[in-house]
């Protein structure tokens, strides 16, 4: 069976003016754990399961995280749950736990964000403290989602730190640093072949899809946030499972470098939420 | 430690097999910087699967074979 990505990957080698390029760029197509959202089941809500939304499972006496919200300190929204036992076949690269639950969670007013990590044995469920965005004591648990896990390969995005145009580079700004200038690119292409690399990615993007749940990924094109030595630890595009409204946002990532994530630091991981582009 | 095999059911036995072997041919034919480890990965896990499927039940022995 071809896939889209298959056909992408043969439209690059085939490609005249990318042919200088094509192995730099075949090399930054990456491993992705694909999540596939869907209405959320009981079996989503069991203790250490994976979720979107709905209450935490978080290391027995860990407080709900808070952050910066739109009148002062908030308590941060939860929006994903991965268990990690389950992904762990597809995690080929070996860089999560082998075992163990992460919650992400992002700030009220999208400026912040925290993963914290617990092992099976040890998560307890974390409901929002009564009082906090008018919970009632005893109020059920805010609507969850479920998502289905398989394992596929990503094209980095063009217009990023990844793939960019010669052209580009001079006024190129990380949007979530607010970094300018020429800074790292990964493969530099000249005008025409990042215009035929934009090409193929779009029709890529069009048959792939253009919400790219899941971990390992990229962002998006354009974006313009992902540094170049950075991995996406968890990127959650627009969905309508949950309670959590995305309103102002289409995309939120959690960016980690490598020797964090092996090193279990989920403290470093850094949030970024995009929005229409 | 991984779900184990024995917990899939026969549907997404076959589902991961099929998934890990579209997964290994596509990193092997990749052939550049790691892809050949994450091909052989790949291989070894399909490996796993299909001799999980094959212990289950005849059924599933035609997409073992292939």
């Amino acid at each position: 069976m071809t896939t889209a990505t298959d056909r992408a990957i043969a439209e690059i080698r085939q490609s005249k003016p990318l042919a200088k390029h094509a192995k730099k760029i075949l090399s930054l197509v990456r491993p992705h754990i694909h999540f596939t959202p869907r209405k959320g089941k009981a079996a989503d809500n069991k203790l250490g399961a994976s979720r979107l939304a709905g209450e935490p499972d978080l290391p027995e006496g860990t407080a709900w995280p808070v952050g910066p919200g739109f009148e002062g300190e908030a308590p941060m929204d939860f929006i994903a749950q991965i268990d990690l036992d389950s992904i762990s076949r597809r995690d080929v690269d070996g860089l999560l736990p082998k075992s163990g639950v992460l919650a992400f969670f992002v700030a009220q007013n999208y400026d912040g964000g925290k993963v914290i990590y617990g092992e099976h044995d040890a998560i307890v469920r974390v409901p929002l403290p009564v009082g906090q965005r008018g919970r009632r004591k005893g109020a059920k648990p805010p609507r969850w989602g479920g998502f289905d896990v398989t394992a596929d390969m990503v094209l980095p995005p063009p217009w990023t730190e990844l793939v960019s145009s010669k052209n580009r580079s001079g006024t190129a700004w990380n949007s979530r640093t607010g970094r300018r200038g020429k800074g790292k690119t990964l493969v530099e292409l000249a005008h025409d072949a990042h215009e035929i690399y934009c090409q193929i990615y779009e029709r890529w993007l069009e048959e792939f899809g253009h919400a790219q749940h899941g971990m390992f990924g990229y962002e998006r094109m354009m974006e313009g946030a992902q540094k170049a030595d950075e991995l996406v630890l968890l990127r959650m595009d627009y969905n309508n499972f949950t309670a959590y409204d995305f309103v102002e946002v289409v995309s939120i990532y959690w960016f980690i470098t490598e020797d964090d994530l092996i090193a279990g630091k989920f403290d470093a991981a850094e949030v970024f939420c995009g929005s229409t582009i | 430690m991984a779900r184990s095999l024995s917990e899939l059911t026969d549907t997404e036995l076959e589902a991961q097999f099929l998934e890990a072997e579209h997964n290994a041919l596509a990193w092997a034919e990749l052939g550049v910087d790691q892809s050949n480890e994450r091909g052989s990965r790949w291989m070894q896990i399909a490996g796993e699967l299909r001799a999980e499927l094959t212990r289950r039940r005849p059924i599933s022995r035609s997409i073992a074979r292939r």
